[in-house]
C-alpha cells in the first residue's frame, strides 16, 4: 500500500477510493455538471501546486492598496472630526479627542487614519476569504443607505430592531443551524439614545470580530477594530460606505483574478 | 517512516487538512510512532474534518489548497440535507402505512380498495369509530401524511452556508424586503422631484395640491389598504399588528407623494377595492299579502327576547301582540323605549308612513324594544333607497347587539347589584 501511494500521483488515489466516490455522488446533487467539471480542474491544481504560484496575502504589507484610499482631506470635508457635546463623552474615547471647541469635542483625524486603514484592511481580508459580512446600524436616517450598500456588494445588513439571541440562540431563532457572519460592521454603535447596540455583546460572545465607527459618545472597548469618527452625519456615512464598498469589491475581484490565473492562496 | 504516508493511510482524502492542522514540530519528529500517537492522529483527522465544515472566520477551510468538494458544504447545509433526508424517509414510511390502512379499511367496509377515495375513508371512519368529541380536530381520521405533516421549507442558504437573502439575519427577510423597496422608491421619487423642481426653477412645495399634482399622484378613491391577514397570506409571511401599522403609515406616505403615480404597480399590490359592508344583493325582496299590499316579515332574537315583525306600508299604526294581550305603542311604558321604536323611521324621514305588526315573547322591556328597533331597521331596508340604507348603517341601526345576559355573581343580588348593607 505504501509503495503504491508513493508511485502513483495522489489525485488518482483520491478518486478511486470508495470514500471519495461516495463524496462525489453526494456533491453532484448540489453542484451542476458544469460546476463539477470546473471543480475537477480546481482539485487538480490544488493538489499539485507550483511553488511560484503560491500566495500568502497575510505576508504582504498592503495587499489591497488601502493606503491610497484613505485621505485626510476627504475625512475633513465629510465632517468626520465632529464629535458630540463634551458632557456626553465616553472616557475610553479620551485618547482620540483632539480638543473641545465651543463645548463640542473634536476628534483627532491623525489618529483616525491609521485605525481606519487597519480596519479596512481587515474587512478586505475577510471579503477575500469569502467571509460573511454584516452591516449594522439603527440610525433611522442612514438605514436606506446602509442596506443599499450591503446589497450592492453582495453582503448582508441588519438595520431592524435587534432581537436578543439572534447570534447566541440562532438555531432556535432561525429554525435550523445557520452560518453566522464572520464580521460585523457597526455604522452606529447605539441602538437607542446612549444605549449600546444589542449585537455588540452578542458578537463578543460568539467571537465574531467587529469594526465600528466610534463617535465621542460610544464605547470602543468592546470593539475589535474601532474607528474614531463622526457617526451621525449622512455625509460621513456616505464616505464610510463608499470606502468599505470599494474595499470589498476590490478584495472579491482580486480573489477572482488570482483564481483565474491559477494562483493558490495559502495561509500558514 | 514518513508522516505524510502514514496519515495517508489513515485518511487518504484529508492530507492537506491534516498537515495544516498539526504544528510544524510534529511533522518533523516522526521517527518513532507509538500507538498513542497514531490514535491522536486519528482524533486530529476527525477534528480537521469538523473544522473544515464549520467555517470559522479564521479557519483555512476556504483556501484553495484545502478546497475539496466535500468540504464545500457548510455545516448549515449538511444539517439541512440531513433533516430533509430524515423527513423524506419518514414520509415514505408514513405513506406506506397510509396505503395499507386504506386497503384494510376498504376490506372492512366490503368495498374495492382500488377505487376507495378520501371521501369514502371519511365516511367509513365516521361509521366505524363514531366520535362525539366537540373539537373536530380531536376526532379520529385517516389522511395522506402530506396533508397533515408540516411542509418542508426550502433552504435559505447556499451550499457554502451563505444566506441567499441580503436581509436574512433580520429573521423576517420577506417583510423587510418590501419595506426596503418601499423606502428606496420613496427616496427615488424625492430625488426626481428635486431634479424636476430644479428644471422648473421653483422651490419644493410640500403637500400642496395643484392641478399638475392630480395627474401625477395616485388616486386611491374607491380602494382601501389590504388588511393584515390578507397581506400575510399574499406574501406568505407573519407580521404582527405593530409592524403592520407602521407599514401602512409608510405606504400612505408613498401614496401621498406628488409623483406617486410612477409607483402605481408597487402600491397596487397593497390595495383592494372598497366593499360596502351592506350589499344590495343581500337585501331580500318585498313580499305581498292577499290584497297585494307590500310587506316584509322577520324574526329577531336578542338575549331572551323574541320579536316577530311584519312591516307594511301605511300610516303609522302599531299593533303589538304579547302573551298578556294586544297592545299599541302603550305596551312600552318608558318614553325612551317608544322613541327607540320610532328612531329608524326618523333616520330615513318616514315617520307615519309604515304600519307595524309585532309579536313579542319573553325578555325584559328594554331588551324587547332594542330587538324591535333592530327588526324594524332591517325590514326598512327593503323599502328605502341605498342612500337611506347607508344612513341607517351609519346610525348603527343595522348592527345587532350580540351581548349575552351577564351572569349573576355569588354574594350579590344580581350581575352587579349588591345586597342591601345594614350596619347593624
Amino acid at each position: 500500500m505504501l509503495n503504491l501511494t508513493k508511485n502513483l500521483p495522489i489525485i488518482i488515489n483520491k478518486l478511486t477510493t470508495p470514500q471519495s466516490q461516495k463524496l462525489l455522488k453526494f456533491t453532484s446533487n448540489i453542484h451542476s455538471t458544469a460546476g463539477n467539471r470546473q471543480n475537477d480542474q480546481n482539485l487538480k491544481t490544488s493538489v499539485v501546486p507550483q511553488k511560484s504560484k503560491i500566495i500568502n496575502p497575510l505576508k504582504h504589507e498592503d495587499f489591497f492598496q488601502i493606503n491610497e484610499l484613505v485621505k485626510l482631506e476627504d475625512l475633513f470635508k465629510a465632517r468626520c472630526h465632529y464629535g458630540h457635546h463634551h458632557g456626553l463623552r465616553c472616557p475610553w474615547m479620551n485618547e482620540f479627542i483632539f480638543g473641545t471647541r465651543i463645548t463640542t469635542d473634536i476628534i483627532d483625524l491623525d489618529q483616525t487614519i491609521p485605525l481606519m486603514k487597519r480596519a479596512l484592511n481587515f474587512i478586505a481580508h475577510i471579503a477575500f476569504r469569502k467571509g460573511v459580512i454584516l452591516f449594522i446600524t439603527r440610525y433611522a436616517q442612514h438605514i436606506p443607505l446602509i442596506e443599499q450598500s450591503a446589497l450592492e456588494v453582495g453582503e448582508y445588513s441588519h438595520c431592524k430592531p435587534w432581537r436578543n439571541g439572534t447570534f447566541t440562540d440562532s438555531t432556535r431563532r432561525f429554525g435550523s443551524v445557520i452560518r453566522l457572519p464572520d464580521l460585523c460592521i457597526f455604522f452606529h454603535t447605539h441602538e437607542k439614545l446612549n444605549e449600546a447596540h444589542g449585537a455588540l455583546s452578542e458578537t463578543a460572545k460568539m467571537l465574531i470580530p467587529t469594526v465600528a465607527i466610534c463617535d465621542s459618545d460610544s464605547d470602543p472597548s468592546q470593539i475589535t477594530y474601532p474607528i474614531p469618527a463622526n457617526d451621525d452625519s449622512l455625509v460621513s456615512q456616505q464616505l464610510y460606505t463608499r470606502l468599505i464598498k470599494e474595499v470589498i469589491i476590490k478584495a472579491k475581484k482580486k480573489r477572482q483574478e488570482l483564481e483565474e490565473q491559477g494562483y493558490v492562496i495559502q495561509y500558514e | 517512516m514518513n508522516f505524510l504516508k502514514l496519515s495517508h493511510l489513515l485518511n487518504p482524502l484529508k492530507i492537506n487538512a491534516l498537515s495544516s492542522s498539526l504544528p510544524a514540530t510534529k511533522k518533523i519528529s516522526t521517527t518513532v510512532m507509538s500507538n498513542f500517537y497514531l490514535n491522536s492522529l486519528k482524533l486530529n483527522a476527525k477534528a480537521s474534518q469538523l473544522a473544515s465544515t464549520t467555517k470559522l472566520p479564521f479557519s483555512d477551510a476556504d483556501d484553495k489548497s484545502n478546497n475539496e468538494r466535500a468540504e464545500n458544504i457548510s455545516r448549515a447545509m449538511s444539517y439541512y440535507l440531513e433533516k430533509m433526508a430524515e423527513r423524506e424517509s419518514l414520509m415514505k414510511f408514513k405513506t406506506e402505512e397510509f396505503e395499507i390502512g386504506k386497503r384494510h379499511l376498504a376490506k372492512m367496509m366490503g368495498e374495492n380498495a382500488e377505487t376507495f377515495t378520501q371521501d369514502d375513508i371519511n365516511r367509513s371512519i365516521e361509521y366505524l369509530l363514531p366520535s362525539g368529541l366537540f373539537n373536530k380536530k380531536a376526532r379520529p381520521f385517516l389522511k395522506h401524511p402530506e396533508d397533515y405533516y408540516p411542509k418542508s421549507k426550502l433552504a435559505a442558504f447556499g451550499s457554502d452556508g451563505r444566506p441567499l437573502h441580503h436581509l436574512f439575519y433580520t429573521g423576517n427577510p420577506d417583510f423587510y424586503q418590501i419595506i426596503y423597496e418601499l423606502t428606496q422608491k420613496y427616496l427615488n421619487l424625492n430625488r426626481l422631484e428635486d431634479a424636476m423642481n430644479l428644471i422648473k426653477g421653483r422651490m419644493k412645495t410640500i403637500h400642496k395640491t395643484d392641478e399638475a399634482d392630480l395627474n401625477t399622484r395616485i388616486n386611491l378613491t374607491g380602494s382601501v389598504w389590504i388588511d393584515r391577514n390578507k397581506l400575510n397570506v399574499k406574501f406568505n409571511m407573519k407580521i404582527d399588528e405593530l409592524s403592520y401599522n407602521k407599514f401602512i403609515i409608510m405606504l400612505q406616505k408613498l401614496a401621498e407623494h406628488s409623483l406617486s403615480k410612477r409607483e402605481e404597480t408597487f402600491i397596487g399590490q397593497f390595495i383592494v377595492p372598497f366593499e360596502p359592508p351592506i350589499k344590495l344583493s343581500d337585501i331580500p325582496a318585498l313580499l305581498k299579502d292577499e290584497t297585494g299590499r307590500p310587506y316584509q316579515e322577520l324574526e329577531v332574537r336578542q338575549r331572551t327576547a323574541i320579536v316577530k315583525l311584519k312591516l307594511y306600508e301605511g300610516n303609522g299604526k302599531i299593533k303589538i301582540k304579547a302573551p298578556e294581550g294586544n297592545f299599541n305603542i302603550n305596551f312600552f311604558d318608558s318614553l325612551t323605549q317608544r322613541e327607540q321604536l320610532l328612531f329608524p323611521f326618523k333616520v330615513v324621514d318616514k315617520i307615519n308612513k309604515f304600519d307595524i305588526e309585532m309579536e313579542v315573547n319573553n325578555g325584559g322591556m328594554s331588551c324587547l324594544s332594542k330587538a324591535a328597533r333592530y327588526a324594524i331597521s332591517k325590514a326598512l331596508c327593503c323599502f328605502v333607497s341605498a342612500d337611506s340604507i347607508e344612513k341607517l348603517r351609519l346610525a348603527g341601526l343595522l348592527t345587532s347587539d350580540s351581548r349575552p345576559k351577564e351572569r349573576k355573581k355569588p354574594g350579590q343580588e344580581g350581575a352587579r347589584r349588591r345586597y342591601t348593607w345594614k350596619k347593624r
